[in-house]
């Protein structure tokens, strides 16, 4: 496991709180995607149960510290999001989840620095959160507690119409049994329910900086080009830069196909041919629409870009590489900023549709017709020249 | 580290350890075994965390050293090894084992890997009777409740006062609670829920063993028990305990049941398993009547059937037609170690107890089941 990038201020506070004794009992980390919460949460396990701490860190080299790192601490139990398997009876979901936690441990423990992207919706489902309730209810196995990783915690409703997950882990979180610490982790704290946002202390992280994401590119071998071109668009996550890594093949990474991806639906978004929109809709699969929630986030940036050019501001874009053609699109449509962040809210809109499994195919149909409509049809919107 | 011992005894020691190897875990180190040098032997040691077991083998030790090994794989290397002493030395962390002509070399894990087992001071705890203890658990453990809603109940809770050792176990529906005298208690009233898988361990590795060893470990300056071990001759047994208070299960048990049955076990054990034959899959409902020294049994399952038969018992008392799962009545019935069984009742909505009914003369027997009764519908 690669040492904590960033956020110094968050492990001084942490290191002085536990010297102190008041670090909360549950704690909820909030951040963006990928700017290592579920490492610090490593760190904060590494912080109760080294033996040989000197001063602030832990030392990473006790036989505690080394089995944190390397997952394998009986007294930390890390709960993650897993893809559904497929084709297991109800009977038998709760060991096929077990087992596909497992599975995904052994793949942290392989490669522990991965990009945050998932092809595959996952989620922490209700068997897993009781699992996790069971754990709870005993003592712990070595140290003097137990320590349990709830990662992503907004996954464990998988759907808004079934919050027995959050529930379950909620009982919990209101009577935590002695010796034992939560720390959940959330990059979209607005989809956790209010009672366990209500019953843990938020720790807010900051994205990291450019050059930290870069030399942490570097350091893992990465073309210092290359590095530096995935740091920019990785909005201080590096589990995000790590997705617009060129594949060894050259190819453009899997964010970087998708931020690709977003930018066909702005274009059509632009387009005054209504049957743009439907012909690339064609092109997305029928079912999976949870899948869409990351291509809509970049299709925010795109939108984000695009009324920074309106704006006059065209020298703060994420997507640099695009500044040209969103310089003339504005230039061409007359776009106001007004209107282009009106569009936000379209997207927005689609993102529920996404999370309420709307076919994919009428998501971006209607997503390219909404978009149209509100940057080409405002009054506020000018001729093309 | 650098051995020889006899391919039964490290077969034993295996049997013996396996039972604690998870199958899947998300720890690789829970599937090895730990295998410690010690003057005289070797110490085997496996754990899923919630239940740890440790044996020691007679052994011939040249070197001393400890390692972990794949446990199901060199048991099932020991069950195909011929009858000859077999040699265990390591090389780094890998073993090789060489008995007769056949030889094997396995990919260990280094011990400190291991998890480390309790800290269980036995010199400090208490010794317990073989064969009560034993009884206990048989007779209880059956009771616990396998629902993870509440997961205090998944765990038999274990009794110690001055002169007297009682295990209670219940899932709401039906409590079985059993009680045996013991000399003086040294360290004051003490009690722990403890989940069943140990208590099986205990039956299973301490089956002739006349004084077992207990002791636990403690955290918060000795306010919470985190462990507790069993220990005899070579054999240790650690378990986890489950956190929490036991609810208050005297509160259930009646105390003014006047109506009191006496029947002979067999015959009602027979008689309900005819009747759970036309019994409702989801309720498993019977109906009991009692009248003056006879029962009816009854069973109606719409879509089904029905079923009827009689038995004769000792009951004076007034007439009363009571509802049951059948299921939960055969459980505690085969636990009665009785011939003839007393059966209590109060009112058809009140909980029935039942107790051995021990000839005069013979040794009484602390012992008590609970049944909650089911509501009939008309």
């Amino acid at each position: 496991m690669h040492p904590v990038v960033g956020h110094r201020s968050a492990r001084a506070s942490l290191a002085r709180a536990r010297d102190e004794m008041t670090l909360p009992s549950a704690l909820l980390i909030l951040g963006p995607r990928g700017i290592g919460k579920q490492r610090l949460a490593l760190w904060i396990s590494q912080l109760l149960l080294c033996t040989s701490r000197d001063g602030g860190e832990p030392c990473s080299q006790c036989r505690n510290c080394r089995r944190v790192l390397r997952l394998e601490h009986p007294d930390l139990h890390w709960f993650l999001p897993v893809v559904r398997p497929k084709g297991v009876s109800a009977d038998k979901l709760a060991q096929a989840l077990e087992e596909a936690r497992h599975e995904r441990l052994a793949e942290f423990r392989d490669t522990p620095v991965r990009s945050s992207h998932s092809e595959e919706p996952a989620a922490i489902y209700l068997a897993a959160a009781q699992e996790l309730r069971r754990r709870a209810r005993t003592r712990p196995a070595e140290a003097g507690e137990q320590l349990f990783i709830v990662a992503d915690a907004e996954s464990l409703v998988p759907q808004e119409s079934s919050p027995e997950a959050a529930n379950a882990l909620l009982k919990l979180l209101e009577e935590p049994p002695p010796d034992t610490r939560f720390i959940l982790t959330s990059s979209e704290p607005g989809r956790l329910l209010d009672t366990i946002r209500s019953r843990t202390v938020p720790l807010h992280l900051s994205p990291l900086t450019l050059p930290e994401v870069t030399a942490f590119l570097i350091e893992l071998g990465t073309d210092p080009d290359a590095a530096k071109k995935a740091a920019a668009l990785s909005a201080g996550s590096i589990g995000m830069a790590l997705g617009f890594l060129p594949d060894d093949g050259g190819e453009p990474g899997p964010l970087d196909r998708l931020r690709r991806r977003a930018f066909e639906i702005l274009r059509a978004g632009l387009s005054r041919n209504p049957g743009d929109g439907y012909s690339l809709a064609l092109g997305f699969k029928v079912t999976g629409a949870r899948g869409l929630v990351p291509l809509l986030d970049f299709l925010e940036i795109w939108i984000r870009d695009l009324a920074a050019v309106a704006a006059g501001a065209g020298d703060l874009l994420v997507n640099e590489d695009a500044g040209e053609y969103l310089r003339k699109a504005v230039e061409e449509l007359g776009l106001h900023p007004a209107v282009v962040s009106e569009a936000v809210a379209v997207v927005e809109r689609s993102r529920r549709e996404a999370r309420g499994n709307v076919n994919p195919q009428l998501i971006v149909a209607g997503l390219v017709a909404r978009l149209q409509q509100t940057l080409l049809s405002s009054p506020l919107a000018g001729s093309p020249s | 580290m650098q051995f020889t011992v006899t391919r039964q005894n490290l077969h034993q020691g295996l049997a013996a350890v396996s039972a604690s190897i998870p199958t899947k875990t998300t720890l690789p180190v829970l599937s090895n075994i730990l295998l410690e040098t010690a003057d005289d032997g070797i110490w085997m040691s496996g754990t899923d965390l919630d239940v740890s077991i440790r044996v020691k083998v007679p052994a011939e030790v040249k070197e001393t050293g400890s390692l972990t090994v794949p446990g199901k794989k060199l048991q099932e290397i020991t069950r195909e090894l011929p009858d000859h002493p077999v040699e265990i030395s390591t090389r780094a962390d890998q073993i090789e084992l060489a008995c007769g002509h056949a030889r094997f070399k396995l990919n260990g894990l280094p011990a400190d890997e291991f998890p480390s087992l309790p800290a269980v001071q036995f010199e400090a705890g208490m010794g317990v009777a073989g064969g009560d203890l034993q009884s206990l658990i048989h007779h209880t453990s059956f009771a616990v409740s396998t629902e993870e809603s509440r997961p205090i109940l998944n765990g038999v809770l274990w009794e110690l006062r001055d002169g007297l050792m009682r295990m209670v176990a219940t899932n709401g529906h039906r409590l079985a609670r059993m009680a045996v005298p013991t000399g003086p208690s040294e360290g004051g009233s003490t009690s722990f829920i403890v989940p069943p898988a140990a208590l099986q361990q205990v039956q299973r590795l301490f089956k002739d063993v006349e004084q077992i060893q207990v002791a636990w470990d403690a955290g918060d300056g000795g306010a919470r028990k985190n462990h507790l071990g069993f220990r005899s001759d070579g054999v240790e047994v650690y378990t986890r305990l489950i956190e929490g208070t036991y609810p208050n299960y005297e509160q259930v048990i009646p105390k003014d049941n006047d109506k009191v049955a006496v029947v002979d076990k067999r015959s009602l054990e027979s008689a309900v398993r005819r009747m759970a034959v036309v019994a409702s899959d989801q309720t498993h409902r019977i109906r009991l009547t009692l009248e003056e020294n006879r029962l009816h049994l009854n069973v109606l399952t719409p879509d089904l059937g029905e079923g009827h038969d009689e038995l004769e018992l000792s009951y004076n008392g007034e007439p009363l037609e009571i509802g049951f799962n059948a299921t939960y009545l055969l459980e505690v019935l085969r636990y009665m170690p009785s011939q003839e069984v007393r059966i209590s009742f109060k009112a058809p909505e009140r909980a029935a107890t039942l107790e051995p009914s021990v000839a005069e003369g013979d040794d009484p027997v602390d012992y008590l089941c609970l049944v909650m009764p089911l509501r009939l519908l008309d």
